[in-house]
């Protein structure tokens, strides 16, 4: 009998190692979902993941997986990419992902708000497929706590009514660090994605190497990948109505906003909230969003040891101080429906001077933008008239978000955040009088379509003139979709760190390809400063200038423009004598 | 008076007491009852309408014969709740109404004058003359024989004006100089040091404080162990918790004669000594200070005992299940004590957590039965835990259990209180018990049935108002109404959806709405009536008209289509696209037609879908596409089905009919042909794609010829087939292949171009 049983396993795992594996290579952007019950029939069947990305760029890719019969372990084995020089693109730039499908509300993919059913969509970027259980029967997911006894699954898709909520910041909850194995079963498809971080050294050229997919430990074929490394480094993002002018990127965040908070939700536990606060910035910083926003300083009050750490933070993780935006409040106006008192005309004085002297000498500059307010109508706006005066006899400029309030306001604000989708008209009033626009829930974060979102915080904005994304919510802590009215979260909390989803990669190519848009305008300035004598220059520069001009933020093909893009701007570079930039 | 006339008042009495008119002979009216009634009707109108609340304050000052008292409450109303609302006016309107009253020859009365004058003086404050404010105050010191009430109400008054300037230093300075008099009263001096340290500490001129306080002669004003904790609360400050520390067990092992001073000096050490541990987060310091001094802080009242709760809330935070019971253990018995409340409920439910974490569940029982005992125990919390009691000593629980647990306890609260049980269980890992509670009371709930309307095959369906209602068909078809209410608190809470702009605010009028929808070879056809008992002045323009929100998706899983028409007379409506438009999604904006016009008693819309808006998800027969309306109209929002907006689930559905094979493949001809005439346009010099790639200057010949060549050329092969004498087969082949390519070629030609870029850039 023993023998019989030995020789079946053994049969077994031959079987196993024939399993016939098939990939499709997929755009990772593309707003088409991904379920394990559909074939991925825009994908190139045994195609080669094809990457175009900038030095220093973090460009993602991805492939779907099948196998004729189950397999428990399958993952993937990145190795080096080497140029034909013999440059090398190190494995360890590349990081691998499975994408989880799991249960979120009937809205999910297309909206933020709340329903009472549950339906499958692709969403999480996980190392370890295992952090989440998805229960197809009883239609719920359980998310793998780490107890020190032991493991626990715990259930995080109750209805709303009776979710006690799930303590993110503190429950022992972790994704791998490096790709798991992942589970493929038989007849159904699996997506995995890659990011890779192109070493800003990286010697421009061609790139090529392979992917393993390994199945139950045996390499089954390679994904052949060719990554070219363009000669050029992205610029920061300039606006499409003025090259000299900063396109801002932020997020505003409430659960995972300052040290104070996380240590209120980890229970005063300030070396993880530094710990997380820096995984935010860094994630937030390499993904384009880099002004730091509001940091949770309260003038003279309290927060001036966490602003002072919390700035060097943000320093170190690459974000921009230098405008400061929301650096603190300016309101002091109470919401009753009365004028607002002088007393608090006083206090907001008092408050813009010392915050002000204290953020200069932290920062050295009074770039400052605080913030005049949180959506307030139109008879606030009135109210808040003689404090924001006080911001500008200070000499700083004055946000506020809001809707239009240009029947009241227009003159005493330098920058309002629009709420909700974003309309060009909103833009050329700021513009006129010599303001600015941002925009921020149009829609939420929370749609886990990539190709959405990525259009929603980029090409949409830029094309309508806007200076700045700022959306709400980056990370609501919660892992429940049905629960509150809306469901704002770009990224999902773990107990050090965040879990990355389909939209939050979306949002990164959002301010990539404004920072591409950026670089092909600044060039073809550069060339259409030659004048129409210089015509080759002079028509590279134009129809460059053209195809931007003609592309639809709204509408366009966001893949398609930024190969275009990339064709232009080498066009450029090769026209205006530039190897490298 | 005689007899006859006696016996007549006597019966009027009588019968006025049969009708109740007895308070009107008991209520003795006198000038201040008339007066403070009006005075109580202006508080309607506070806020609201200033006009009218002042209007009736003047009204209630004008009645002849009133006190001063009241005088004094109308006036203040009127200067702080309705002049001092309008800043550049208050002080000018003040003035005119005090002054005269000041000059009156009874205003005998220091107290009143006094009072008079503080108001004057913050009417001239909101005008923005401070110094003018200033003014007033100063001169109230001139008054003769003042009282203690009276100086304390000029300085006070005083001081304020400095504090609202933010000149700490100023207000500073005058409150060290009432606390440090030996010969002021002990209660101002001790006012005076109290509001003294919190400008100290806004000030950060925290060691400047600590010497003041040092000062302080305590032992004579018996608040001694207050200045300690406004001490401690300096040096915290400072961040010298190791200060405050030994201060605080000095204080500890501090003898004194009285009981009294003993039990107040220790709490009021404990209470320093945690308030370290809170603010440092240092649970296992707190654990220890309350196993060494625990018994002080029994039968304590505030503010340890808020500290203790908040050190309790820091260790379940933390999943520090040990030292979360500890501090629950120490709390248990305060809590009969003191009160039961919700956030002792709170702390209850943590305890349980606790003890269930550490193994002690046996313990669960007899405590939720001396909780369920106690009178302090509300019935709401009676029900929650007694479901725990019962889970825990009986374990699984049934729905006899669960029904025997929650008793007759009333319905909405019995809600609650299972959906507490519930999140408990659920916090608990015990799903089970967590969706036997769940489903217990979802049975209590009436749940409405998902609605379903049919959608029928009309032959050429009608597309404006007046087609719909000369075409019989609303006799034909069945009318669905949208009658159910939008919770009024759900509707204010939209205002949190700033991406979309629509106003839930009208209120009384009709709300009665239906509508009708119907198929035919075109599209899909709905007609939506409003009515409106108002429809004329709506028509005239002198009343808003009614609003309606949408929802559409073109099957299950589809993308949603919202959008808002703000008024149905115009017709106009605002979509809101949550996908982007490509192959497989295009926007309403673009497609559909959209009649509104009045009818008898109301306003109706008929609105034009077009299949081509979504050619790639023709229904069949027993499709189902999720749809959704609400009308906000001026009798409050209704909906067809939903709850609140966006529940995808809780929408109703219509459901097709009538799509024989035949009707399909003509719809199906239909859209070819719009889709060959929409691709035919692509050669077109005025910005087809075909065209433009073709050129030399803007386009790619190259990639035209290597890549989008075959593809145009497969489309143009293929559609030729496209006669009116196709067959049905011939159709469906070509709707497979051809439609989305024609009709949407943009998309597939970009899609092509993109991947004939990248290859060629990651090729050598």
């Amino acid at each position: 009998m023993k023998k019989y049983c030995a020789v079946m396993a053994i049969m077994a795992a031959m079987a196993s190692l024939a399993s016939q594996v098939e990939w499709w290579s997929v755009p990772a952007m593309s707003g088409t979902q991904r379920l394990p019950d559909v074939r991925p029939d825009d994908g190139e069947k045994g195609g080669a993941i094809r990457i175009v990305a900038a030095m220093g760029e973090i460009e993602s890719a991805s492939i779907v997986v099948s196998a004729d019969r189950e397999i428990p372990e399958f993952t993937l084995a990145v190795g080096d990419l080497v140029s034909k020089s013999g440059d090398r693109i190190p494995a360890g730039n590349f990081d691998p992902y499975v994408i989880k499908v799991w249960y979120q509300n009937g809205n999910a993919w297309w909206n933020y708000f709340h329903d009472v059913g549950l339906k499958l969509v692709p969403e999480l970027l996980l190392r370890d497929e295992n952090l989440i259980k998805v229960d197809e029967k009883e239609v719920a997911n359980f998310v793998r706590v780490n107890n020190p006894k032991g493991v626990e699954w715990r259930w995080v898709s109750p209805p709303h009514a009776i979710d006690p909520g799930f303590k993110s910041a503190v429950e022992p909850v972790f994704d791998a660090p490096s790709l798991m194995p992942a589970k493929i079963e038989k007849g159904k498809y699996k997506q995995f994605w890659i990011n890779v971080k192109v070493p800003g050294d990286a010697k421009p050229g061609l790139y090529e190497g392979n992917i393993a997919l390994v199945a139950n430990g045996k390499k089954a074929c390679d994904v052949p990948v060719k990554l070219r490394v363009l000669p050029f480094a992205l610029p920061d993002p300039k606006t499409y109505y003025d090259l000299k002018s900063d396109f801002y990127a932020m997020l505003y965040v409430c659960s995972t906003g300052n040290i104070d908070v996380f240590m209120r939700r980890n229970g005063g536990d300030r070396q993880n909230a530094e710990k997380k606060l820096m995984a935010r910035l860094k994630m937030q910083a390499s993904y384009g969003y880099t002004d730091a926003l509001y940091l949770g300083y309260r003038p003279g009050r309290i927060g001036e040891e966490q602003t002072v750490r919390q700035l060097e933070m943000a320093k170190e993780a690459g974000m921009r101080t230098d405008p400061f935006f929301e650096c603190f409040h300016a309101t002091h106006g109470s919401t009753a429906a009365d004028e607002a008192p002088p007393e608090n005309v006083y206090r907001a004085r008092r408050d813009i001077r010392i915050a002000g002297d204290f953020l200069h000498k932290l920062l050295g500059h009074r770039n400052f933008w605080p913030a005049g307010g949180e959506e307030p109508g139109l008879g606030s706006i009135l109210k808040f008239r003689p404090v924001w005066k006080e911001v500008h006899k200070a000499g700083y400029n004055l946000m506020c978000n809001g809707q239009d309030r240009s029947s009241v306001g227009g003159f005493n604000d330098e920058l309002r955040v629009h709420g909700g989708i974003a309309d060009a008209s909103h833009a050329r009033f700021s513009h006129a009088v010599k303001g600015k626009i941002g925009n921020y829930a149009g829609p939420h974060n929370g749609p886990e379509n990539p190709e959405y979102m990525r259009r929603r915080h980029g090409m949409s904005l830029y094309k309508k003139d806007f200076d700045m994304t700022y959306n709400y919510d980056w990370c609501e802590g919660d892992w429940n979709d049905l629960r509150g009215a809306y469901r704002i979260t770009a990224v999902y909390e773990t107990r050090d760190g965040f879990v990355s989803t389909t939209q939050w990669e979306g949002m990164r190519e959002a301010i990539d390809d404004i920072r591409y848009s950026t670089l092909l305008l600044q060039l073809a300035e550069e060339a259409y400063a030659y004048g129409p004598a210089e015509t080759e220059k002079y028509y590279a520069a134009r129809k460059a200038m053209r195809f931007v001009a003609l592309f639809d933020g709204e509408t366009g093909d966001l893949d398609a423009y930024r190969m275009e893009t990339i064709g232009h701007i080498l066009k450029l570079m090769k026209l205006l004598g530039k190897e490298r930039l | 008076m005689d007899n006859l006339n006696i016996g007549k008042i006597l019966a009027i009495g009588m019968f006025c007491l049969g009708l109740g008119c007895v308070d009107a002979f008991s209520e003795v009216q006198t000038p201040d009852s008339t007066s403070e009634k009006l005075r109580q009707e202006a508080r309607k109108f506070e806020r609201r309408n200033r006009p009218a609340h002042e209007e009736k304050l003047l009204e209630a000052l004008s009645v002849e014969g009133i006190s001063d008292k009241q005088r004094r409450l109308a006036v203040s109303d009127l200067v702080r709740n309705g002049y001092m609302l309008d800043n550049a006016a208050a002080y000018g309107k003040a003035k005119a109404l005090i002054l005269p009253i000041l000059s009156r020859e009874d205003m005998t009365n220091s107290s009143s004058r006094i009072a008079y004058t503080i108001m004057l003086s913050d009417a001239a404050f909101r005008s923005s003359m401070p110094e003018e404010s200033k003014r007033l105050l100063d001169g109230l010191w001139q008054l003769g024989d003042l009282k203690f009430n009276d100086t304390n109400a000029i300085f006070n008054a005083r001081v304020d004006i400095d504090k609202k300037m933010c000149d700490y230093d100023a207000a500073r300075k005058a409150y060290c100089k009432v606390f440090e008099n030996p010969l002021e009263h002990s209660v101002r001096r001790w006012d005076a040091i109290r509001a003294a340290v919190d400008l100290w500490s806004a000030d950060r001129l925290l060691d400047e404080g600590i010497e003041a306080l040092d000062k302080w002669d305590h032992e004579k004003l018996g608040h001694r162990f207050d200045i300690f904790s406004f001490r401690c609360r300096l040096m915290r400050e400072k961040g010298d918790y190791d200060g405050v520390r030994d201060l605080s067990l000095s204080l500890m092992k501090e003898e004194f004669s009285s009981e009294r001073d003993k039990k107040n000096a220790r709490e009021a050490a404990l209470a320093e000594l945690l308030r370290n541990d809170l603010e440092r987060n240092d649970l296992d310091s707190a654990v220890s200070n309350l196993k060494e001094y625990g018994e002080i802080y029994k039968g304590a009242v505030n503010p340890l005992n808020s500290i203790v709760s908040s050190l309790a809330r820091l260790a379940y935070t933390r999943n520090d299940w040990e030292k979360g019971a500890f501090i629950a253990d120490l709390k248990l018995d305060y809590a009969f004590k003191w009160g039961f409340n919700w956030m002792t409920r709170d702390s209850f439910l943590n305890y349980y957590q606790a003890l269930r974490a550490l193994g002690r569940q046996a313990e669960i029982p007899p405590s939720t039965e001396k909780i369920v005992a106690s009178d302090k125990v509300g019935e709401e919390d009676a029900v929650l835990f007694r479901i725990i009691g019962a889970r825990f000593g009986k374990g699984r629980l049934t729905p006899k259990t669960i029904r025997d647990a929650a008793g007759s306890a009333e319905p909405k609260l019995k809600l609650r209180a299972l959906a507490n049980a519930a999140k408990f269980f659920v916090a608990h890992g015990d799903r089970e018990t967590a969706l036997a509670i769940y489903s217990f009371r979802q049975a209590l709930m009436v749940d409405r049935p998902q609605n379903r309307a049919k959608v029928k095959y009309v032959k050429d369906a009608p597309i404006d108002v007046g087609r719909w209602y000369s075409s019989g068909l609303m006799d034909k078809l069945e009318r669905h109404d949208v009658d159910v209410p939008y919770d009024e608190d759900e509707a204010k809470k939209l205002i949190y959806d700033v991406s979309v702009q629509r106003d839930v605010s009208k209120s009384g009028g009709d709300s009665e709405t239906y509508f009708y929808v119907c198929w035919d070879d075109w599209g899909v056809h709905l007609l939506f009536v409003g009515m409106d008992s108002k429809y004329r002045e709506v028509m005239e323009g002198s009343l808003g008209g009614t609003g309606y929100e949408m929802y559409l998706c073109f099957g299950e899983g589809a993308p949603t289509y919202q959008w808002i028409m703000d008024d149905q007379k115009n017709g106009k409506i605002h979509y809101y696209d949550y996908a982007s438009q490509g192959k497989n999604y295009r926007p309403l904006k673009d497609h559909v037609i959209v009649y509104s016009a009045p009818v008898e008693g109301g306003f109706a819309t008929a609105m034009n879908i077009p299949w081509s808006a979504g050619y790639e998800r023709l229904p069949d027969n027993g499709t189902t596409w999720p749809f959704e309306m609400i009308r906000w109209s001026r009798g409050g929002g209704v909906t067809w089905g939903g709850e609140t907006i966006w529940q995808i689930s809780r929408w109703g559905r219509w459901v097709f009919e009538g799509m024989t094979k035949e009707r399909k493949t003509a719809i199906k001809r239909s859209l070819l042909n719009a889709a060959r005439a929409r691709f035919s346009a692509q050669s077109s010099i005025r910005g087809g794609e075909i065209f433009m790639w073709q050129d030399k200057e803007i386009g790619d010949p190259e990639f035209y010829s290597e890549a989008l060549r075959p593809f145009v050329e497969k489309i143009q092969n293929d559609i030729a087939a496209l006669t009116p004498e196709a067959d049905a087969r011939t159709i469906d082949r070509l709707y497979e292949e051809c439609m989305g390519p024609m009709y949407d070629f943009k998309y597939y030609a970009d899609e092509i171009r993109e991947k004939y870029l990248r290859k060629k850039f990651t090729e050598e």
